[in-house]
């Protein structure tokens, strides 16, 4: 009884180095990525505009885009309202991740597709500064074929399982931005702190 | 489900391409059409089987990136052994895996392999009791895997933390006196 009395008394002490425990324990069958990771980001700049449609200067015909390869290093996401400003890897295994950026979910679409955008990163890198974002606050997401802005609509804590956390089934551009929560926490966890952004502005990729 | 899973991941991988070269293209109708093939539902007893839409969603990522459309002939084929793997599930009358016999399953991962080798790839079962199609560089194309990952620390701060740890278990020694270092 004792020994449960100081459990409850010290578990928030505890759970830092429990959760130390659980990372070591966890399953290390991690999907491989190749080794040589592709870096196809350039930039975007007026000038290097793709192809748009003769309709609308907005859609831009999707033959003319690189599609990236699983792992490549493909855009740039920034939150202007905490200055924050990292690499988009198209994959979000641990060995993505710890590649300092931030990782895409590889069965979610890249943006300009209008289907929903999933991605995650650690919350002790860059996505710790998913805890300075307001509702209202933009996110910005650079390519090489335009730069498209989200505006934050919700920022919620969810369970890692909970399976409303992302649809991403939807037909709909939804940028969903995930780290691991509480943001202190060393370790596993098994909650998630989500942050749901709308497209507000970018280009439309005819596919 | 996850076999299921494995299934699609192993059609599509066999629909992609070998070229790594990142492509410049949208998916052809044809390849539109064979990835509604693997959207279909197949009707068994305990209601209906249908291939996850995120692992559907990786192969059609994959086949994008591919340098060079999908030949007729390798849809061809790759349309014959899905449509195999799902007679296979339909044999087997269930959705649920885990009442799958050994005999479904290899016969299933036999018909995913061979769609695999149509574009010099091939699947193999995973830990996790699913399938992993992989490139001719050994390279993880399409895998089972939850959408919601561990984005704890990394293993740069797992290792300061037990240094941390180590280094604080250290001063209560000395500080007890039950270690003495002079």
């Amino acid at each position: 009884m004792m020994i449960f009395f100081l459990y409850l008394v010290l578990g928030k002490t505890l759970s830092p180095y429990l959760g130390i425990i659980n990372l070591l324990l966890k399953d290390q069958n991690q999907t491989e990525v190749p080794q040589e990771y592709e870096n196809i980001f350039e930039g975007y700049e007026k000038e290097d505009e793709p192809e748009t449609t003769a309709e609308n200067e907005n859609v831009i015909d999707g033959n003319s885009i690189v599609f990236p390869k699983r792992g490549a290093l493909y855009a740039r996401l920034s939150l202007p309202s905490v200055g924050m400003e990292t690499d988009v890897y198209f994959d979000d295994s641990d060995a993505a991740l710890n590649r300092g950026g931030v990782g895409q979910s590889y069965s979610s679409k890249i943006p300009g597709y209008g289907k929903p955008i999933l991605i995650s990163g650690h919350n002790n890198g860059k996505f710790n500064a998913l805890q300075h974002l307001k509702v209202g606050d933009l996110v910005v997401i650079t390519t090489n074929y335009g730069i498209f802005e989200y505006q934050v609509r919700e920022c919620v804590v969810k369970d890692k399982d909970d399976p409303t956390a992302a649809n991403l089934q939807q037909e709909k551009e939804e940028l969903i931005l995930y780290t691991c929560y509480p943001f202190s926490m060393l370790g596993l966890t098994r909650q998630r702190y989500f942050v749901y952004a709308d497209k507000v502005s970018g280009p439309v990729v005819l596919h | 489900m996850k076999k299921l899973m494995a299934l699609v991941l192993a059609v599509m991988l066999v629909v992609a391409v070998l070229p790594m070269c990142v492509s410049a293209r949208t998916l052809t109708a044809e390849e539109k059409a064979l990835f509604d093939t693997l959207k279909e539902h197949v009707a068994v007893k305990d209601g209906e089987f249908v291939i996850p839409a995120d692992v559907i969603a990786q192969g059609e990522n994959y086949v994008a990136s591919l340098q060079n459309p999908l030949t007729p002939d390798q849809i061809s084929k790759i349309k014959a052994e899905v449509q195999a793997a799902q007679a296979e599930v339909k044999k087997a009358n269930t959705g649920v895996v885990s009442n799958w016999s050994e005999s479904t399953r290899n016969a299933i991962l036999n018909h995913i392999d061979n769609a695999a080798e149509a574009i010099n790839c091939n699947a193999t079962a995973n830990a996790k009791g699913g399938i992993d199609v992989k490139d001719a560089t050994g390279a993880t194309i399409v895998t089972n895997d939850k959408l919601i990952k561990t984005t704890g620390f990394g293993a740069e701060s797992v290792a300061i933390a037990g240094i941390c740890i180590l280094s604080a278990l250290c001063a209560c020694a000395f500080v007890s006196k039950k270690v003495r270092l002079f």
